[in-house]
């Protein structure tokens, strides 16, 4: 179990459009993306969620078991196009894969652009682009991203894995955040 | 007493490509030959159509001149993207031909004759008197922006010619300067280019070069737009996203290009 008390207050005290690292086990990992999105739901009026680590249909029915009001939340899906290309729904897109960076940044600086409201960014995971990804590029395109959220004053949470992998690429993400919270 | 110069008001135009014309400080130089090198599939003849169509739905005479795919397939490809070519035609401010590599000749402007095949005979100087290509054939006709589509087919037509096909290029861009059209010429390269045109020449000749990528990543493709030469105009130096999406080609001026990185 994750000490959700110690998140909520941690990410309480942060202004609206601060951007943090949460890192955490892999066990734990599924446990602090939904704790972070109940807390961020209650927080700001709308969400973008970039998901490689699971596919949308997957995400709605959890978010739904968790109270969270999909309604809410715009949902990039970079894993299951293949699958779901034809989905009649107005919250997803779906991208080729966790490779396509060009892709994910234009679509998240286009959903930044589009979405009202105070808003925020969940990236789930980190760990799992680096799979997909070099990771001195993966790095940019971090930066990239997290320009885009700075200029249009979004806040958010990259969810990370606490392991000793790419040990560089973390000190750079985390360089970039605002704040680094281990749960 | 100090010499006051006296510097010539530049036109410019705009493509309507949403983003590309970002990427200049004002546009492109009116009269300009611009040179459009990429792979097979990488957007160059959307590219020119959807320009096309915005200039001709501006009220400008636009002509494309193809070698290539067939006049009711670029027609079908317009319509595809929502353009409505067809009501464009009928303003009669787009004009779509397809010609055959066949037909490229000079054209005889004083006696209206066409006269020679270039590929059948060597540069010859008395051919410097006469116009490349036909498009003088409807002298009501001034087009505003010209599209040749593609220079590789003409090239092609030139096989073991090459210093004919040189002459050749050379009129042509001597010929599009003279007519003070903005030309737009295709040149089909490999997806990643390093050299942008059939003999290289055609690039110092054109006055800018705009390239598409279509870099590997993964097993993604991602495509990219530069413009790396543009007489008369300051424009971003930067390979920048482009997209192909249902309502045309749309470029992203502040989107790196995560695949162009890997090489």
């Amino acid at each position: 179990m994750i000490d959700v008390k110690k998140l909520k207050d941690e990410l309480s005290k942060l202004a609206q459009d601060s951007i943090v690292l949460v890192e955490t086990s892999a066990e734990k990992s599924f446990e602090a993306s939904m704790t972070c999105l109940k807390i961020l739901e209650e927080k700001y009026d709308n969400g973008i969620i970039l998901s490689v680590n699971r596919p949308y249909v997957n995400l709605v029915s959890n978010y739904k078991k968790n109270g969270i009001d999909t309604k809410k939340m715009f949902i990039i899906d970079c894993i299951s196009k293949k699958h779901y290309k034809e989905m009649d729904v107005e919250n997803v897109m779906f991208l080729e894969s966790a490779s396509a960076l060009t892709d994910i940044s234009v679509a998240l600086g286009e959903c930044m652009q589009r979405t009202e409201g105070k808003k925020f960014v969940l990236v789930d995971s980190t760990n799992i682009m680096l799979i997909h990804n070099k990771p001195h590029i993966f790095a940019r395109f971090i930066h990239g991203v997290l320009t885009k959220m700075r200029l249009n004053k979004v806040g958010g949470i990259l969810i990370s894995l606490d392991d000793k992998t790419n040990e560089e690429v973390r000190a750079e993400i985390a360089q970039l955040c605002d704040k680094s919270i281990k749960v | 007493m100090k010499e006051r110069k006296i510097k010539r008001e530049k036109k410019f135009v705009l493509t309507g490509i949403p983003g590309f014309d970002n990427l200049f400080e004002q546009g492109i130089p009116k009269g300009s030959a611009i040179l459009l090198a990429g792979g097979a599939g990488s957007g160059k003849t959307n590219f020119c159509l959807q320009m096309l169509a915005y200039n001709a739905a501006h009220g400008k005479k636009c002509y494309f001149m193809g070698f290539e795919e067939s006049e009711e397939r670029l027609i079908d490809h317009m319509e595809d993207f929502g353009w409505d070519p067809k009501k464009l035609i009928e303003s009669g401010n787009l004009k779509i031909k397809r010609f055959l590599t066949s037909e490229i000749y000079y054209y005889n402007k004083k006696s209206d004759d066409h006269v020679e095949a270039m590929m059948t005979k060597e540069a010859d100087p008395l051919l410097m008197e006469l116009e490349p290509l036909a498009i003088a054939e409807d002298a009501e006709f001034k087009p505003d922006f010209i599209v040749l589509d593609s220079l590789t087919s003409v090239s092609s037509t030139f096989k073991g010619k090459e210093q004919s096909y040189r002459f050749y290029v050379e009129r042509l861009f001597r010929y599009f300067e003279k007519i003070g059209s903005t030309t737009f010429l295709i040149t089909e390269t490999e997806q990643t280019p390093q050299i942008y045109s059939p003999t290289g020449v055609e690039e110092f000749l054109a006055d800018g070069v705009i390239i598409f990528y279509n870099f590997r990543k993964e097993n993604n493709r991602e495509s990219a737009i530069e413009i790396l030469k543009m007489r008369g105009e300051k424009h971003k130096r930067k390979i920048v996203a482009m997209k192909i999406t249902d309502e045309g080609i749309k470029v992203y001026p502040d989107q790196d290009v995560f695949g162009a990185m890997e090489i």
